[in-house]
């Protein structure tokens, strides 16, 4: 990163968390099976990606995690006590903007200390750094709507941090933004996740992503959806986009893509099967 | 890494925006302008018409006065105590109707909408009586009511119920649900909920709902009038009509036309000042 952010005010203290999901099943009724048996860990201080197929029951895994939604079966576990509901103890960075489009940059991001009651000089200082971190200095009192795409993300990516989480979920928070913009933000949270070593669950559709930012990468089925193989990603960090090129990306990236491809055949050919018994 | 700056690149396409603007606004300066000649023209045509064909006695305007005579009669009509008592009751009995029906009509909204159980509840009762025509409530609400302008402000008073409730319901429930569960992760106790995101989420919809009702205001307040008497624009309508001063019907319409118009302006000026950020950009 040439871009400088030196941080001579405030900072996060985040404790990091472990966070377990085990043996949940989860259903929205018969023949619409989204979770079958699904576990994993995302490791205390580690940067874990969930990887699956669009519609596989990713967001299920992120309502669960944070509370919105019911467990019928299983347990999430947040360092071994279950999770209950929804806290700032896990947060969540979604799909499409959740920012409040009626508050300013600023006010959205010091939401989450001010409905806690927390001493706002203190929140203004963590704030100000913050909105640095991750540069966007200068629109403090922008509303949403004023500000890109990628801006936002990276609005709504402080607005969780500020409430030093100990475990930040984030629902492909990629989704729909350019190429270019899409790096600059797995740059961004690279870097974050590597200042503060907050617990990350990083949600994905794409293969690359996951094993660029993560260390260790969980597969899923199409739905419904079950753990189909973990791998670590031992490349070092601080990472780089030179590792895109790597020797050792390449071996990871044509493992997953070798699983990946198990998966499709097999989804298209129970597919198949169904077409030819109607 | 080529791109490392993007705010400052960010900074740099919103500048050309505004200039953007600034140009688009320039184009359209001056009171004549081309588009205001435009509709500077067509009202002109409209006048001229009504004018030859009252002159000419051509139906259906062959009993109709003819724009001059109603200017006349305006001249004659707006110095007279009668006239300014009209808009002052009309007006009056409007305000409180409306008052009253945003008062009840967002509350209960809001909760129909954020709370499943209350909507449970509220929701078949009000849904079956919204259908029944305004007018049908006339009789009804002269025998509830002891005092006409009780029954006046309460037929106002559905009038702005209506529209309000069911916009502000509409307008919650299509808040997306990630804004009230983010929110929540975030620490929010349910008053936190309903004042920061349930209220200012719903606003648009609630001044929607304010803006439509305003129009249902004036039907409602002229025919009331004309039925349950008194005073009032709608009232001095009948009178006219009773009276067989033709004009003055005609100067009455334009009147409460124009009255609905600064009402409706008034709560789209409070409006779009209370949600200033869906205007910027």
């Amino acid at each position: 990163m040439t871009s400088k952010n030196t941080n001579d005010i405030g900072s996060v203290n985040v404790e990091p968390a472990e966070m377990e999901m085990r043996g949940v099943y989860a259903s929205f009724g018969p023949g619409k099976e989204v979770l079958d048996n699904v576990s994993f860990k995302v490791g205390k201080g580690l940067f874990t990606c969930l990887c699956g197929p669009s519609g596989s029951g990713k967001s299920t895994i992120v309502n669960l995690l944070a509370g919105y939604m019911p467990i019928d079966i299983g347990e999430c576990l947040i360092e071994g006590k279950p999770a209950g509901k929804p806290g700032k103890d896990r947060l969540v960075v979604f799909q499409e903007t959740a920012l409040l489009p009626w508050k300013t940059l600023w006010e959205n991001t010091i939401y989450g200390p001010m409905v806690q009651g927390k001493d706002l000089m203190e929140i203004a200082d963590k704030a100000e750094y913050l909105i640095n971190l991750v540069g966007l200095t200068g629109f403090e009192d922008r509303y949403p709507n004023q500000l890109s795409g990628g801006m936002q993300r990276r609005a709504e990516l402080i607005r969780a941090l500020i409430n030093e989480p100990k475990v930040l979920l984030m629902d492909e928070p990629f989704r729909g933004l350019d190429a270019m913009t899409r790096e600059i933000m797995q740059e961004y949270v690279t870097k974050i996740f590597e200042e503060t070593s907050v617990s990350i669950l990083f949600i994905t559709a794409e293969l690359e992503e996951a094993i660029f930012l993560g260390d260790k990468v969980y597969f899923l089925t199409a739905r419904p959806a079950r753990i189909k193989k973990e791998m670590d990603i031992d490349l070092p960090r601080p990472r780089k986009f030179d590792h895109l090129a790597s020797q050792k990306f390449l071996d990871l990236q044509r493992e997953a893509i070798k699983t990946v491809d198990e998966e499709s055949q097999r989804a298209f050919s129970v597919l198949l099967k169904g077409e030819q018994r109607r | 890494m080529e791109v490392t700056k993007p705010s400052h690149e960010n900074a740099t396409v919103y500048r050309k925006y505004s200039a953007f603007q600034r140009i688009s606004r320039k184009s359209y300066q001056g009171v004549f302008n081309t588009s205001n000649l435009r509709g500077i023209l067509s009202l002109a045509a409209a006048l001229l018409l009504w004018q030859v064909f009252s002159k000419y006695k051509i139906p259906p305007l062959a009993l109709v006065p003819t724009p001059h005579e109603v200017l006349q009669e305006a001249i004659r009509f707006v110095p007279t105590r009668t006239f300014w008592w009209s808009v002052i009751f009309s007006s009056g009995r409007i305000f409180v109707g409306f008052f009253t029906g945003c008062l009840l009509g967002i509350p209960l909204g809001i909760f129909m909408g954020w709370k499943r159980h209350v909507k449970n509840v509220a929701f078949p009762v009000y849904e079956l009586v919204r259908p029944v025509p305004l007018l049908s409530w006339v009789p009804l609400s002269v025998l509830m009511f002891p005092l006409t302008e009780v029954s006046i402000v309460f037929l106002l008073f559905l009038a702005a119920f209506y529209p309000i409730v069911i916009n502000t319901i509409l307008g919650v429930e299509n808040l997306p649900a990630s804004y009230v569960n983010g929110a929540l992760s975030l620490g929010s106790k349910p008053i936190d909920i309903l004042w920061h995101v349930i209220i200012p989420g719903a606003l648009p919809s609630i001044f929607t709902g304010m803006a439509l009702s305003i129009g249902f205001e004036w039907v409602a307040c002229v025919a009331a009038e004309m039925l349950a008497g008194g005073f009032g624009l709608g009232y001095t309508i009948w009178e006219a009509y009773v009276f067989s001063i033709y004009p003055r019907i005609i100067f009455c319409m334009f009147a409460i036309g124009l009255s609905g118009y600064l009402f409706g302006a008034v709560v789209r000026a409070v409006g779009s000042q209370m949600t200033r950020w869906r205007q910027i950009y």
